[in-house]
């Protein structure tokens, strides 16, 4: 089972979009897939028509009371599940504090799906937390989605450093920019220079696009509802780079 | 070997919610004469909404609850019923004379051999030639394990014989494994296009053309009518003339713990950086011990039976995981160079021959990093502690 989260401090860098359609073109290569939708806010949940709500709450998963098998439902599309988020994610921060090994009980609720599913996905809220730092133990890569600025590049360099600390396993950190705009010349020049010169940032940009947006409305991954759109087509590059075909 | 013929319309029908979100699916089965049967498949997580849709639909006219499936509808016009492949070891008795226990168990064998032939001549489907290689291979397994205990030198008088006839089938279901499998592997391809591989279906197709006359040319001969009726005979025999010897009980016993003795001692020795000859050692320990474990059924308690079962199943899907990675590669790599040598190999199919191997590769790697996760479980002490408490007093 290969654990993949997308994740960046900051929000509207398109983690969501990142991980529905990743998630689903996973699921489109045959793995058994799992979206778990850790933002309170519950895009992820939302686009794939899944109610937004986990018996228990956080805090039953937390404190174990329930396992996430019980909060699994399946989506419209073959081979992916999906764990929604809910509203009461919010206070997940506390509810860590409060357990033993804080840091690794993202990890220890993964562990009994380890036979059911090949590949998982967390979409994580933005923020620096106790959450996000779970989800770093919890995962063998990170995804980080950057908008090609200099400050967002400084923000990636904090991460590579904070999790390059860690003792034991580490996860790796592969970030792609996002939400591209070829009108600007900043942007085009970041994304060219940085991603040649800069280890763990990956070639694939996604471009912003309006086809990305409308997911909320059609409610289904771009990759679903517009398979042959430019921004599938990036999504599929972006898939390849990460599993390094 | 008569065949039951079904055709049938199906139909998928979606179930939403109020979020349009799929909740069940529907499939409606009609065949061409006979009543039709919807089935209502839930999605995972939603259960609730799939019963409901069963209580909403039980109340429209015309729907009834039923419980047979399409299959028991087809085999109600079959001219003959089916057996229960699995009998073999029912009638063992703790305390009958091992030896008598043994050669009844073997006679069951012989006969889901017997009935497995026609079907396999007659190529109706892959499944009479699997199911009559692991009548082959339980005999050879018993033969090997607790042979011993049998007569007159019988188990080595018959085992090159059995041989013969396990190695006889084995081209034949080798390719019809790769047949099977090869959509699959296919469909998994990145670089290459699935189509490329056509050229090897046929060169499979082929192949086992070839391989199955010389297999149905074994299954006529002298030799094997012979060899069926001479240990039938001798089967016989034993039934009939044997006493005294150890009893069932105390043979399972002993060769139970014997058996997981030595598979646990492999165990040990193996680790992720073993080398493949003795992570293949390990599973042909573990299979011996499964044998066992399913010819003694009978006479072992339940729970630790089940609890040990459960732990060397999930120890040997790894290990088969291992092995079919690394046989398989190999097979590859050899119907590449032969599809050369006949000049049947186009570039893009070597290609994609190419990177079956490799995803075999990645295969086999991952068997072994799992193999020490599965390895602690299966050498724990409550395992050596289940084996000796396994058979009843």
């Amino acid at each position: 089972m290969k654990v993949y989260a997308t994740y960046n401090i900051k929000g509207g860098v398109g983690k969501t979009s990142a991980a529905v359609n990743l998630a689903h073109l996973a699921a489109l290569d045959g793995h058994k897939v799992l979206l778990w939708d850790l933002d309170p806010q519950g895009a992820a949940t939302y686009m794939f028509r899944v109610r937004p709500k986990v018996k228990g709450g956080g805090r039953a998963l937390v404190e174990g009371s329930r396992s996430l098998d019980d909060a699994i439902k399946a989506s419209d599309f073959d081979g992916l599940d999906v764990v929604p988020a809910d509203f009461r994610y919010r206070n997940l921060d506390v509810q860590l504090d409060d357990m033993k090994r804080p840091t690794r009980r993202i990890r220890e609720l993964l562990r009994p799906l380890q036979t059911q599913y090949d590949v998982v996905f967390l979409d994580c809220p933005p923020s620096i937390s106790l959450l996000s730092e779970n989800v770093l133990h919890a995962v063998d890569t990170l995804l980080v989605p950057m908008i090609p600025a200099t400050l967002s590049v400084r923000t990636f360099d904090q991460l590579t450093d904070f999790v390059s600390d860690f003792e034991g396993r580490r996860p790796l950190v592969q970030a792609f920019f996002s939400m591209v705009d070829r009108r600007k010349r900043l942007h085009c020049d970041l994304v060219q220079h940085l991603s040649t010169e800069r280890a763990g940032i990956l070639a694939t940009a996604i471009p912003a696009l309006s086809i990305i947006e409308q997911m909320a409305e059609h409610r289904a991954p771009v990759t679903a509802f517009a398979p042959h759109s430019a921004a599938s087509h990036c999504y599929r590059a972006l898939w390849a780079e990460i599993t390094g075909r | 070997m008569p065949v039951v013929t079904v055709r049938a319309m199906h139909q998928e029908v979606r179930v939403l919610d109020a979020e349009e979100k799929t909740v069940a699916r529907l499939l409606t089965e009609s065949p061409n004469d006979g009543a039709s049967q919807l089935q209502i498949q839930p999605l995972r997580g939603y259960d609730a909404e799939a019963d409901r849709i069963a209580r909403l639909l039980t109340r429209i006219d015309g729907f009834s609850a039923v419980t047979a499936t399409p299959y028991d509808l087809a085999l109600a016009r079959a001219s003959r019923s089916p057996v229960n492949g699995n009998r073999s070891s029912a009638k063992l008795r703790p305390e009958t004379s091992a030896a008598v226990g043994i050669a009844e168990m073997l006679t069951g064998f012989t006969a889901a051999i017997e009935e497995n032939v026609p079907g396999t001549i007659a190529s109706i489907d892959t499944e009479f030639l699997h199911d009559l290689r692991v009548a082959v291979r339980r005999t050879r397994s018993i033969l090997k394990l607790v042979g011993d205990v049998l007569p007159g030198g019988l188990a080595e008088r018959f085992a090159p014989e059995f041989k013969w006839l396990g190695d006889l089938t084995t081209p034949v279901r080798d390719l019809d494994v790769y047949l099977l499998e090869l959509d699959s592997m296919a469909a998994r391809l990145t670089s290459a296009d699935p189509q490329d591989l056509d050229p090897f279906r046929s060169f499979l197709v082929k192949h086992r053309g070839t391989e199955r006359r010389r297999l149905v040319r074994g299954l006529r001969s002298r030799r094997f009518e012979q060899l069926i009726s001479d240990w039938r005979d001798a089967l016989g025999q034993v039934a009939r003339d044997a006493d005294g010897g150890p009893t069932v009980a105390m043979l399972a016993r002993r060769r139970l713990m014997q058996a997981y003795r030595n598979a646990a001692r492999r165990g040990s020795q193996v680790n992720e950086t073993s080398p493949s000859e003795d992570v293949h050692a390990l599973r042909k320990r573990c299979k011996e011990l499964r044998y066992l474990l399913e010819v003694f059924r009978p006479v072992c308690g339940n729970t630790p039976h089940r609890a040990l079962l459960k732990e060397l199943k999930s120890l040997q899907d790894t290990l088969g995981d291992f092995q079919d990675g690394e046989v398989q590669r190999e097979a590859v790599r050899e119907f590449a160079a032969a599809m050369m040598q006949q000049g049947v190999a186009p570039p893009k199919t070597l290609l994609a021959m190419g990177e079956m191997a490799a995803q075999l590769d990645a295969h086999q790697l991952n068997a072994r990093a799992a193999l020490a996760g599965r390895l602690q479980p299966f050498l724990a002490d409550e395992n050596r502690a289940r084996v000796k408490a396994l058979v009843r007093r």
